[in-house]
């Protein structure tokens, strides 16, 4: 199942509140492994965090994260380590009255400056420039 | 039924992340031991007929790092739980960073 980068890359001027971080942490105790199966499930790595507006690049999508203000429905978790869920997508949450199913993606995650409380995209106009530097 | 405003938006939040799960895949790298490590996660994309993981540099270094000579050293997690050795294509670009 493949994004299409014609039709579900979100426009860079567009813009969100909040955003879905999705991606796998690398961490031992992050994946199960079946090894007479040869089977690796990892558990996916879920963030929904606000956009930082002020500080951006044109290449790039900021978003408050406090790996110790975590929660998820009524829980209150810490992060811990985000190492491997670089390469992961960002994508927004529409507003309620647009009530589309759609799935676009933001930015890739790229960095995780942990003083700064953030996590760092790269947004899609550069993925959409690199992708069509190749031939289809 | 959903009680709240509150409840609503959590499970509207939910339903797109299950349906966003589906384009990222976790990306392993071939260790000397014939296992796998985690290195990071990708995105994928296409556009018309090719078909793309989009990653970060510093997973894609490891192909540079490994010892083995030919193919690719990375695989993609499927969503079964087994891992995918062909490898899409790895395109080294500008997408840097570190966790």
């Amino acid at each position: 199942m493949f994004l299409d980068a014609d039709a579900d890359l979100v426009d860079d001027r567009a813009d969100f509140a909040f955003y879905h971080v999705i991606g796998y942490r690398a961490a031992p105790h992050a994946m199960d492994v079946h090894e007479g199966a040869k089977l690796v499930r990892p558990k996916p790595f879920l963030y929904t965090g606000t956009r930082i507006t002020q500080e951006e690049s044109p290449a790039h999508l900021h978003l408050q994260i406090d790996a110790m203000k975590v929660r998820h429905g009524n829980q209150r978790w810490e992060t811990g380590s985000l190492e491997g869920v670089s390469g992961g997508g960002v994508f927004p949450l529409r507003p309620l009255d647009q009530n589309s199913p759609r799935v676009q993606l933001a930015g890739i995650f790229i960095e995780h400056p942990k003083a700064r409380r953030r996590v760092i995209a790269t947004k899609t106009s550069v993925l959409r420039a690199l992708l069509q530097l190749q031939p289809c | 039924m959903i009680a709240s405003i509150g409840e609503y938006v959590g499970e509207r939040s939910l339903e797109l992340a299950e349906r966003a799960i589906q384009y990222v895949r976790p990306i392993y790298g071939a260790t000397g031991a014939n296992g796998v490590d985690g290195l990071g996660s990708g995105v994928l994309i296409r556009r018309a007929a090719k078909r793309w993981v989009a990653t970060v540099k510093h997973v894609l270094k490891h192909n540079s790092d490994t010892p083995f000579e030919e193919g690719t050293s990375m695989y993609v997690g499927m969503p079964d739980g087994s891992i995918n050795t062909n490898l899409v294509q790895t395109q080294s670009s500008s997408l840097k960073g570190s966790v």
